[in-house]
């Protein structure tokens, strides 16, 4: 490898990067979609509840049922809404208008009075169920809470075993917190796949492979003048994400730049190896844009650890997990936005994802065979 | 143009479309792969519900209540693991390296403290990287000491002394269980049929004018609005017999119920199609080639699949979100068929929603078909 | 076979020898001995399909042949072009080049991969811009350069390692006259200078320029050695007819039919005529009789004498209204004054930029209109007016009487229309590509029963009839397309570069359908670069700068050329090459 392999390898790259910067949809792929990502899951996905709507029938009326419905509303997590009938509150609910209902009974008030028990009803709309879910339990705390300021003896509310809960890590527990960085993989694996998965199709189905091929390069040569830039390209995305989760979503940055810059390279080869693999499998753009799509983006929104956890699916799911750069990565930055450097995660994840890179890109440069009769 | 159909020349390219979207490999593979990974994931393996939690415990106590919370965590079905450390360093980095989920310390007094009928506190850590999984599992946790606390004799005591005083029934309508699949898998008909429509009508007008027959076709006498319409039939045909299958699976194969009327998810699922099949028109009737149709389909799939309440609801969302979801097919769908399959939406709500995604339909389609004409 | 010299003859650039390539079942290339002189320029000619750019990439060194051997410079063409990759240049069929990178960003890349550096770049850089005439383009996106100028530059990429033999796939396909003329001095230059020049045409004139040519069919070497030895073979059995003018559609139909005719093909308004070599006596009687004088035979006719003559299948258009040739004539005489495209005032504007100003012509019932200019003149851009793919900025344009711009629907049912690239769906089959127009254009059921089964007989599809239409090779392919233009039989059909890369005797075919559906009084625009089939129209129309210079009959215009140029029996091709020239010449004085 003289100082001409290097020259021939630099003409290579330079067009590519040329290439790339004439066309719109690398500015696409490479900036505005990362931001919309990062702005879907910082913004409109959230697995926290957020206000939740409620519909209070009161039929009781007295001053223990009022002060009951006041304390819901008047908690920050609902949005209450009184209703006159039960079949007003079920319409509500069929039409998606709240999510649950309260029902104090007609007997509320006499029964407090007399100190008996007073019955009420929390109805939940199952549809949602992770909703459904937290309407139940912060209906509870709402309940119990006013139940104990009700008590004279408050200390009586107190259970036999108690929970003191920490969140490490995320103390607020936000989700965008977790997101952001997982969708950081996303965006990454969309841009090392689906762009470079298109690379070699067009040069095919344009004609200029054939042109490539008379020239005096060798397929290293081929492979590296594509990887680089893309690299390059891929590299650029990934400090925008990580600006702009850390600015614009307030998402810590407990890591080290160090080890950012480390695995999301390793992670990169990985991504670009894929797509290159697709692209010098098919040889027409559209089945290799589909193809990038199947087993790139939709595995590392999917099976990445991102929304659905991992150790929560199937065993033979988990087990494909292992295949997937993108579960490792997700991990990785996982860690490194909330907790830091931890290196035992981060030396299995670059052992992993440097072999699969390896296995990809080599079996890339195999394909790559610098005749037109296979 | 003379404004009217000619159903003749109408039929003869869905026809047409028809033949090329079944003899072409890639819209073949496209028809069959993603529903089915789909169906894999969604219906079987993804779920917001956890499972399988490695806890891992720090044992100041070896006490009698420690032991039972350990027996109960043992016998849940979801914990999995539970590894015991022998210190805070240990714990430490048991967490960190993602080996447990959760933590549990119990304190030396812990047993000692419940059996002398004071308030014991055992200690939880959770791992904030995976808060959301983290928090469901607290609430097992919760539930499960609850129970263990009752048998203590502060909890007899509790149960004896303070008089019951008010009594909570808890009903979860439409899906009494709180089934994740429930909720996922009619939503999952239009997610499927939103990106299924968007690229099969999407890309085949890009690809026709990479190709050439654009042109051919063009110079028929088929009007613009004929092609455009005649474009969107194969969308809802593909998307009726999707529809057909998801009913059948998610019904028969997961047990999902469905209460409400079968014309109507059929009108929807027409509706919807023409809908989605609308938006792939008008990104392809903007873009040249082939691949900026794909990026624009999925530029715009995507968003619209994510913000529609299918994977977690509208109402989370920030104000200027709900109000853009209007303008989102996906959303009305969703609402729709949760409303068909679990709520037995009434006659007014569903029209409402449906004729929404009409109006987006007759939107979309009417710019392709001036987008068209005025390529002309 | 010319030269059977010894292995270490230095005049011998290229050996074949024994040469037989397979894909799979299909056999490209079937045992081809042969040499290939140094220091001039070869043609590889053959119809679509005969192996051509398979032998060129053979000896590109980009595949490796399956049984004998190719040898380039003395040594195996793979290994050179591993161990000597810049003594070969070769240019691919679509030119190679990167179309969103510049011209300079183009030259760049090559010159960098060739290891072309420094200074010698410099001055190698501004020889072959000088040289291509691309110097003043530099800047500008390969993409958006017109198609003899991608040619050029395609070549100049293939020239930058300063091979010492250059193989250019179809140079000459979808490039106007005179860029090809431009090119081909290019070549002769660069054959002065010692290269070896191996140029894979199907077109014939360029081929009989080349002092040898190989010629291949079916992967089978048909010929090698000077052309001109292989005209010997015809010489004699050339004649050419001069038929009153309105006889001469009918003549050529006549002729076409007649056993013991191998070549018949329109040159202006006489008739060309190759007899087979076992023709009966009494034909060539006949010929003498009708005036018919031997002329001296060019290449094509040997060409196509070679193949075993154009296809005999009688066309199965026209007969609908004619049995036979006179009556068909008479027929399209009688509508002769219906004009059935009319263009008045066509002005397409993009911006600033005018592509086409104020166009206007008549073409009538069973005339034959062309339009000729180089790449870029508006052609295109007035063809797509005229049939509705593109809105006039101003002007008017009538297809059988109906408004285009009022009655697209109507008036598009009036016309049928082929493109220059094929554009019919090629993942279907070819008989549901026919039934979607036959639809499309309001045939019912029966007809279609009856009459697609008897055109795809007659046209020779019945055997793809169910295969998949991207499967076809390009001769049928041009043949489907014509189909399904046809299939309503409009009044009006529309052909833009309709042979282009297409060879001579697929053409000669193509045209033997095309007459016979104008003897029925069809009216037909055609768009076109090669002159071979500028010869067939009755009237043409020079189309540059986006205005009409110059209309008139082939004749009218070979005669105004010869009157200015004083040349004597000058080509079409002259003709149209002085017609731009005098605009130039006009322009640059104002």
């Amino acid at each position: 490898m003289n100082r001409f392999w290097w020259r021939q390898l630099g003409a290579l790259v330079r067009k590519e990067a040329q290439q790339i910067v004439r066309d719109p949809s690398s500015y696409l792929v490479a900036g505005v979609l990362p931001l919309l990502f990062l702005f879907l899951f910082g913004y409109g996905i959230t697995l926290d509840p957020g206000i939740l709507r409620l519909a209070i029938l009161n039929e009781s009326g007295g001053t223990s049922s009022q002060q009951l419905a006041a304390a819901f509303a008047h908690s920050p997590w609902f949005a209450v809404q009184s209703v006159g009938s039960m079949p007003e509150a079920e319409r509500l609910m069929r039409d998606s208008r709240v999510q649950g209902v309260l029902v104090l009974r007609q007997d509320f008030d006499a029964c407090r009075e007399r100190g008996a028990p007073a019955q009420l009803m929390l109805i939940v709309d199952g549809t949602e169920p992770n909703i459904a879910t937290f309407i139940q339990s912060y209906g509870q705390g709402v309940i119990s809470r006013w139940q104990s300021l009700q008590t004279p003896g408050s200390e009586a509310v107190r259970p036999a075993v108690g929970v003191e809960q920490r969140f490490w890590f995320n103390p607020t527990a936000r989700s965008e917190r977790f997101l952001v960085p997982g969708a950081i993989t996303v965006i990454m694996t969309l841009i090392g796949t689906l762009l470079t998965s298109l690379v070699f199709a067009r040069e095919w189905e344009r004609g200029t492979m054939e042109a490539m091929f008379a020239t005096p390069i060798s397929r290293l040569q081929l492979l590296l003048g594509k990887l680089i830039p893309y690299f390059v390209m891929g590299m650029f995305s990934m400090a925008l994400c990580a600006l702009a989760a850390v600015w614009l979503f307030d998402v810590p940055f407990r890591g080290s730049t160090g080890a950012l810059l480390l695995l999301s390279s390793v992670f990169m080869c990985c991504a670009l190896g894929q797509g290159l693999l697709i692209s010098t499998a098919f040889r027409t753009q559209l089945v290799a844009a589909e193809a990038g799509l199947f087993s790139g983006f939709l595995p590392a929104l999917l099976l990445s650890g991102f929304v659905f956890d991992i150790n929560s699916m199937p065993p033979v799911l988990q087990w494909l997990t292992h295949l997937l750069p993108a579960s490792y990565f997700n991990t990785c930055l996982r860690t490194l936005f909330l907790a830091g450097d931890i290196w035992a995660i981060y030396g299995k994840a670059l052992f992993f994802m440097g072999l699969l890179a390896a296995v990809l890109l080599g079996l890339t440069y195999r394909n790559l065979r610098k005749r037109l009769d296979i | 143009m003379t404004g009217t159909i000619n159903w003749r020349r109408f039929a003869a390219i869905v026809r047409k479309e028809l033949f090329v979207l079944m003899s072409n490999r890639v819209s073949r593979v496209m028809l069959i792969v993603p529903p089915l990974m789909q169906i894999v994931v969604f219906g079987w393996a993804a779920t917001l519900e956890v499972r399988n939690v490695d806890v891992a415990v720090l044992r100041h106590d070896a006490g009698r209540l420690s032991t039972e919370v350990l027996h109960r965590l043992r016998g849940s079905p979801t914990f999995r693991h539970i590894l015991f450390v022998d210190s805070e360093a240990a714990l430490r980095q048991t967490v960190e390296e993602e080996r447990a989920l959760l933590a549990l310390v119990f304190p030396q007094d812990f047993s000692r403290r419940a059996a002398a009928g004071e308030a014991a506190v055992v200690q939880v850590i959770l791992d904030g990287r995976r808060s959301n999984a983290a928090q469901i599992a607290a609430y097992y946790l919760q539930t499960l000491l609850q129970d263990v606390g009752a048998q203590t004799p502060r909890g007899q005591a509790a149960a004896t002394s303070v008089t019951p005083q008010l009594q909570v029934a808890g009903r979860c309508w439409f899906n009494p269980n709180l089934e994740f699949q429930w909720f996922f898998l009619p939503n999952l008909i239009g997610m499927l049929s939103f990106m299924l429509g968007l690229v099969v009508t999407g890309l085949s007008v890009a690809r026709e004018r990479e190709v050439g027959t654009f042109d051919q076709l063009l110079v028929s006498p088929a009007t613009p609005t004929e092609i455009a319409l005649a474009k969107l039939m194969p969308g809802c045909l593909v998307g009726l017999a999707h529809g057909t299958i998801f009913l059948l699976i998610t019904v028969f194969g997961f047990g999902v119920p469905f209460t409400g009327s079968v014309c109507l998810l059929y009108a929807a699922i027409f509706v919807f199609a023409l809908a989605s099949g609308g938006v792939g028109l008008m990104v392809s009737s903007l873009s040249a080639t082939q691949q900026q149709a794909f990026l624009g389909a999925f530029s715009v799939g995507v968003p619209c699949i994510l913000l529609s309440g299918a994977v977690t609801p509208v109402i989370n969302m920030p104000p200027f979100l709900q109000h853009a979801s209007q303008f989102n097919p996906v959303a009305h769908f969703t609402v729709l068929v949760q409303g068909v399959f679990l709520k037995d939406i009434s006659l007014a709500a569903a029209a409402v929603s449906l004729g929404k995604i009409a109006c987006i339909a007759l939107v979309c389609v009417s710019v392709a078909v001036w987008m068209f004409r005025r390529r002309v | 076979m010319s030269a059977r010299g010894g292995r270490a003859d230095p005049a011998c650039a290229v050996e074949l020898d024994g040469l037989g390539m397979r894909f799979g079942t299909h056999e490209a290339l079937h045992d081809i001995t042969a040499r290939i002189r140094a220091g001039q320029v070869t043609g590889l000619m053959g119809p679509d399909a005969a192996g051509k750019t398979t032998l060129l990439r053979l000896m590109a060194g980009l595949m490796l042949p399956t049984s004998g051997a190719v040898r380039l410079l003395g040594t195996d063409a793979m290994r050179l072009a591993q161990t000597s990759p810049n003594s070969i240049g070769y240019m691919p069929q679509r030119f190679g080049l990167y179309e969103d990178l510049s011209v300079r960003a183009n030259l760049e890349l090559h010159a960098r991969l060739r290891g072309v550096e420094g200074e010698e770049r410099e001055s190698l850089f501004a020889r072959l811009l000088g040289f291509t005439g691309l110097a003043p383009f530099t800047a500008r996106l390969a993409g958006r350069l017109s198609g003899g100028m991608k040619q050029k530059l395609g070549i100049a990429c293939a020239l930058l390692g300063s091979p010492r033999v250059l193989l250019l796939d179809e140079p000459g396909v979808g490039v106007d006259p005179l860029s090809r003329r431009e090119l081909w001095e290019m070549v002769m230059s660069l054959c002065r200078e010692g290269m070896t020049i191996i140029w894979s045409t199907a077109y014939l004139d360029e081929a009989a320029r080349c002092p040898e040519v190989l010629m291949l069919n079916e992967g089978r070497l048909l010929y090698a050695g000077a052309p001109g030895k292989m005209l010997e073979r015809v010489r004699g059995r050339v004649f050419a007819l001069r038929p009153p003018r309105e006889a001469r559609r009918a003549g050529l139909a006549r002729w076409m039919g007649m056993p013991g005719v191998e070549d018949v093909v329109a040159q202006g308004s006489r008739i060309r005529l190759v007899l087979a070599a076992d023709a009966p006596e009494e034909l060539g009687r006949r010929v003498c009789e009708e005036g018919g004088e031997a002329v001296p035979p060019r290449l094509e006719d040997a060409y196509m004498s070679a193949l075993g003559g154009m296809l005999k299948t009688p066309s199965p258009y026209g007969r609908r209204t004619a049995g036979e040739g006179g009556a068909a004539v008479a027929t399209g005489a009688g509508d002769a004054t219906a004009e059935r495209i009319v263009a008045e005032g066509l002005t397409k504007r993009f911006g600033a930029f005018v592509a086409a100003d104020t166009v206007s012509f008549r073409v009538r019932a069973g005339e034959i209109f062309g339009l000729l200019g180089p790449n870029g003149a508006g052609k295109s851009t007035t063809f797509r007016m005229l049939c509705g793919l593109s809105r006039p900025t101003a002007g008017q344009c009538r297809v059988d009487g109906v408004d285009l711009l009022r009655a697209g629907s109507l008036a598009r049912a009036r016309l049928g229309y082929m493109a220059q690239k094929f554009s019919l769906y090629p993942d279907i089959s070819v008989a549901r590509n026919v039934g979607v127009f036959a639809d499309l254009y309001g045939l019912d059921r029966r007809e279609q029963r009856e009459r697609l089964p008897r055109l795809a007989e007659a046209l020779g599809l019945a055997p793809f009839w169910h295969s998949r239409t991207d499967s076809l090779p390009l001769g049928q392919k041009q043949r489907l397309a014509l189909l399904c233009a046809t299939l309503h039989e409009p009044p009006v059909l529309f052909l833009d570069e309709p042979t282009s890369g297409v060879d001579a005797r697929t053409r000669r075919d193509f045209w033997k359908h095309i007459l016979a559906l104008t003897a029925a009084g069809t009216a037909v625009l055609v768009t076109t670069h090669f002159m071979e089939e500028a010869e067939y129209c009755d009237r043409l129309a020079c189309i540059n700068g986006g205005r009409i210079i110059s209309m008139g009959t082939p004749d009218d215009l070979k005669a105004a050329c010869a009157r200015e140029s004083g040349q004597d029996d000058p080509t079409l091709e002259d003709a149209f090459i002085a017609c731009i020239l005098r605009q130039r010449r006009e322009e640059g004085r104002a």
